[in-house]
């Protein structure tokens, strides 16, 4: 349960940094739309792999000490 | 239970919010830094979320405490900047009435060359020729702004900078145009340069939604690069031509020794003059390629097609010399002059679902 909330916070903070350095970027012009939409996929994309690769793991460590 | 909690941190969000508007509304004046702090309330959340993974239970209600205030300050930011700043950098409303703001430059042309470069995210972008032995740049700021003082305002600091070099037999031209979110406002630059007929250019141009356009040049090179944008060639007849459209629509009337046409979404259509012999590379992921070439005794046309789901058509006069497979499909074929045409037009296309539709005329 305690995982499960820490996970949750961790993947707020990640989506809030995301969210604001790309925005930050974006105002300052290095970064244009496209290329921020699109890096905004690959950090979210990479996240989730991440997390669901952790995740399971977490799944199987149980089941297995269960 | 969820729910109770996120209507609570919802009710802090917005009392914290009108609190700030009512009793120090002069924080909206340091916005720009938002991104940043949210950035940086992100990262503390995130490290926070990592501590609750190894402390002891006793100090994960603290933790999770203070995660939740983390949280509330950023979604307080947010709200705060979406109040101050309309949505521009997620979504291209144009807010306010339209003020338009001109600038221009004219010159001679030194040598035999003129180098354009532009990128221009959102505008229109239009490069033609012209009779004159002069250059012509003439930009237009469209503010969309609730007032004409802050569309000047915002003229002011994004006046656009025409800069003009002369190095040896070239003249380059650059405009360089500043996208850097302004509030409260939209803008946009349209971007007009005519070049004399009598030089040779080399065009490199970019636009991420905007539209580019190329009229009736003599080119050594053209490079137009577009996201989701539209690039328009009319009567250019150029040594290379490299255009790329992702999603975008490249509409083309060519005449280049050699092109290469791109998009992955987006739509291609390509009319060959046919005045001089050239290598076309065509290709479109999911988009469709439709190609005219003249019909002329002097001119030779042959086919190098690849499709995998779509189709390939051309003209049932064509010499058919390889056909192979069935749903995926690659065609060589050719028109019966092509060994002997004073002209000769090489087209190698290829598309993965989308359809290749080739005809003369």
């Amino acid at each position: 349960m305690a995982r499960r909330e820490a996970i949750k916070t961790i993947t707020k903070g990640y989506a809030l940094l995301v969210i604001g350095s790309l925005w930050y970027l974006l105002q300052e012009g290095i970064l244009d739309l496209g290329k921020a939409f699109a890096l905004f996929l690959v950090l979210i994309g990479a996240f989730l792999m991440i997390r669901g690769s952790i995740e399971v793991r977490g799944n199987e460590s149980e089941r297995g000490s269960s | 239970m969820k729910v109770r909690e996120g209507l609570v941190e919802a009710g802090v969000v917005l009392i914290v919010v009108g609190l700030v508007l009512l009793a120090a509304p002069s924080l909206l004046e340091y916005r720009e830094f938002y991104p940043l702090v949210i950035a940086c309330l992100g990262a503390a959340v995130l490290v926070v979320g990592v501590l609750m993974l190894v402390v002891p239970k006793s100090l994960l209600l603290p933790l999770k405490m203070l995660a939740s205030g983390l949280l509330v300050l950023a979604v307080v930011l947010i709200l705060l900047s979406l109040i101050a700043i309309p949505p521009i950098p997620f979504v291209t409303l144009r807010l306010g009435y339209k003020y338009s703001f001109t600038y221009s430059k004219q010159g001679s042309v030194t040598g035999r060359i003129v180098e354009v470069r532009v990128d221009n995210s959102l505008g229109e972008t239009v490069v033609s020729a012209w009779d004159s032995d002069q250059y012509y740049v003439k930009v237009v700021l469209n503010v969309y702004a609730p007032s004409r003082e802050h569309a000047e305002r915002l003229a002011n600091v994004k006046k656009p900078e025409i800069v003009v070099e002369k190095v040896g037999e070239r003249t380059i031209i650059r405009v360089i145009l500043d996208y850097k979110v302004v509030s409260p406002a939209f803008f946009t630059y349209d971007v007009y340069i005519k070049v004399p007929k009598s030089v040779s250019s080399e065009l490199h141009l970019a636009t991420s939604t905007g539209k580019v356009s190329v009229e009736g040049l003599r080119a050594r090179d053209v490079s137009i690069h577009a996201t989701t944008g539209q690039v328009v060639l009319k009567r250019v007849a150029a040594d290379s031509v490299s255009v790329t459209a992702t999603t975008g629509e490249i509409d083309a009337e060519v005449d280049a020794r050699y092109a290469v046409l791109q998009v992955t979404t987006g739509r291609l259509s390509l009319r060959i003059l046919g005045n001089i012999s050239g290598e076309y590379a065509l290709s479109a992921t999911t988009g469709s390629i439709d190609v005219i070439a003249p019909d002329s005794p002097s001119v030779g046309v042959r086919l190098e097609a690849e499709s995998h789901v779509g189709d390939v058509d051309f003209p049932s006069s064509w010499v058919v010399i390889k056909r192979e497979g069935f749903i995926s499909t690659k065609v060589v074929a050719e028109t019966p002059n092509y060994a002997e045409a004073p002209v000769r037009l090489l087209i190698r296309a290829s598309v993965t679902t989308g359809d290749l539709d080739v005809e003369q005329g």
